[in-house]
């Protein structure tokens, strides 16, 4: 009861300073998970182009519908495969009419439709699409397989790089959380050197003088914790709108699942980082008569 | 009563505080402890409140082992002892009353009573009216009132004062010792240290005289 009095005390009695450290413990949770949020969309985003690769599967002619619909079942029942759709000779000529209008008549004018029917997948990832395609092209009925290697290629390589640029960015930004939380739990542990070394002299209980610096610590991070708490929707919200305005096609994650997954991931790190920081503050108050002592004797 | 049978303290780095001191101060005495700069004054204050360990030898308080005092008996040897510092070991960023009323609420003392002890205590030091300014504005011989405030408030057994006039002018002084005087004759036992000779003289009471971490003398002038 009197650590608690002390600490409520101790953070009115200096409010502003109080309101800076906890502002500044806020601001580093909601960078962390601005960025965290933010490669969670990149990541989202990726996802959602590969997608829009396909891999289209050219049927034998003549093959009769139901042989095709056993075909399109066994290709979404693929782990592989996002999705699969059949498209008709006919459905497919539609779609070239529309694809280069200047030659609609050239179209309507044949005599013989020469689409072949087709099966357009979508694998799930872009990774695994040479071989998704050579497992296709072994199915019997399948006459022959084909898909944009290049542009396949060099998203595999773009999504690559974004990925290591990713984990380069949380790791940079997890080491800049643990660094500025620490710095702040130490500025608050040697501000409150003093007050440990006259608790134990008026005769503190040891539980008193070893609770007195993590109970500060633990009062800074629940109000830094409210402000992450209030600041961290708006946030996300802002990283979702840009999303959106950038990549209209993207349906990005739903706001609060972000929301969930980043602010638990902070608050988590955050709670390990104050977890030691108590561990060291009750260290080193066991510590602190004998640098006073040490301090006394520089004086005597 | 405080006894030291044979203390000795080495530091980690080989340098000896104290070389075999012994020394007895019963209950209810006013008892000076003096000698130069660096002679140990602190280094035995330190030892009977516990706040290091003796390399050799026994210290009893009230017949508790100071030494192998722990965790509640630790804190209830240090509740038996006021401490004055001469560098005043308070809280500068909190007021008189905040600092004064720490040891009581630590005990978990109410607040009304804690009101009217601080008051009291701190009008006993001449310093009725302060109750709420902050310790940072306060002169060094106020500042030194009320650090003693704080060590009486909780009516110890013992006091220890670690050249509580040391950074005081001499009226500042000897309103310290006064007031130290008062505690004794209520029935605390005060040890104090300090350098200064003629107050130890002028008072004619019981010394006990260090050098160089050896106690070279022990009387009344």
């Amino acid at each position: 009861m009197f650590t608690l009095k002390q600490t409520l005390r101790d953070l009115v009695r200096h409010p502003i300073r109080t309101l800076l450290v906890s502002i500044l413990i806020a601001v580093l949770m909601v960078a962390s998970a601005g960025i965290y949020a933010m490669s969670i969309d990149v990541r989202h985003t990726i996802a959602e182009i590969e997608r829009t690769h396909s891999i289209n599967v050219y049927l034998l002619r003549g093959l009769d519908q139901t042989s095709i619909q056993t075909l399109l079942e066994q290709m979404q029942k693929d782990e592989a495969v996002a999705r699969a759709e059949y498209v008709s000779p006919a459905d497919g000529l539609k779609k070239l009419e529309i694809q280069y209008p200047q030659f609609a008549s050239v179209f309507r004018d044949l005599t013989r439709n020469p689409i072949p029917p087709l099966i357009r997948v979508y694998p799930i990832s872009v990774q695994g699409i040479a071989a998704l395609a050579a497992e296709l092209r072994s199915l019997a009925g399948v006459q022959t397989v084909e898909y944009d290697e290049g542009s396949v290629q060099g998203m595999a390589n773009a999504n690559v790089f974004v990925h290591s640029l990713l984990l380069y960015v949380l790791v940079l930004a997890g080491f800049l959380f643990v660094a500025g939380f620490c710095l702040m739990a130490f500025s608050i542990i040697n501000g409150k050197r003093k007050e440990t070394a006259v608790l134990s002299v008026v005769g503190a209980s040891n539980l008193q003088v070893l609770l007195s610096t993590p109970a500060h610590l633990v009062a800074v991070w629940a109000l830094a914790s409210v402000l992450f708490a209030v600041v961290l929707p708006s946030v996300i919200r802002y990283s979702t709108t840009r999303l959106k305005a950038s990549f209209s096609w993207v349906t990005p994650e739903p706001a609060g699942v972000v929301y969930a997954g980043a602010a638990s991931v902070v608050l988590l790190a955050s709670l390990a980082c104050l977890l030691l920081a108590c561990v060291i503050a009750t260290l080193l108050a066991y510590r602190i008569d004998e640098e006073q002592r040490r301090e006394e004797t520089l004086l005597e | 009563m405080i006894q030291m049978l044979s203390v000795s303290k080495r530091y980690d780095d080989g340098y000896y505080g104290l070389r075999d001191i012994t020394f007895k101060i019963g209950p209810g005495k006013f008892v000076f402890l003096t000698g130069e700069s660096g002679a140990g004054k602190s280094t035995v204050l330190r030892l009977i409140y516990r706040a290091e360990r003796p390399t050799n030898g026994t210290i009893l308080v009230d017949g508790v082992d100071t030494a192998a005092a722990h965790g509640r008996a630790l804190t209830s040897l240090r509740r038996r002892i006021g401490m004055v510092f001469q560098d005043y070991m308070l809280l500068f960023d909190r007021t008189a009353f905040e600092n004064v009323a720490l040891p009581l609420a630590v005990r978990g003392v109410g607040k009304r009573i804690i009101s009217q002890e601080v008051d009291k205590y701190l009008d006993q030091v001449g310093l009725a009216g302060y109750q709420h300014r902050l310790c940072c504005s306060l002169s060094g011989g106020e500042k030194q009132r009320v650090a003693l405030a704080r060590a009486l408030i909780a009516k110890p057994d013992i006091i220890l004062a670690d050249e509580p006039t040391g950074n005081l002018d001499l009226s500042n002084g000897e309103k310290i010792v006064e007031v130290l005087h008062d505690a004794n004759r209520l029935g605390a036992t005060v040890f104090m240290a300090t350098h200064d000779l003629y107050l130890v003289q002028s008072t004619r009471l019981p010394f006990v005289r260090l050098r160089g971490g050896r106690k070279v003398e022990e009387g009344n002038f």
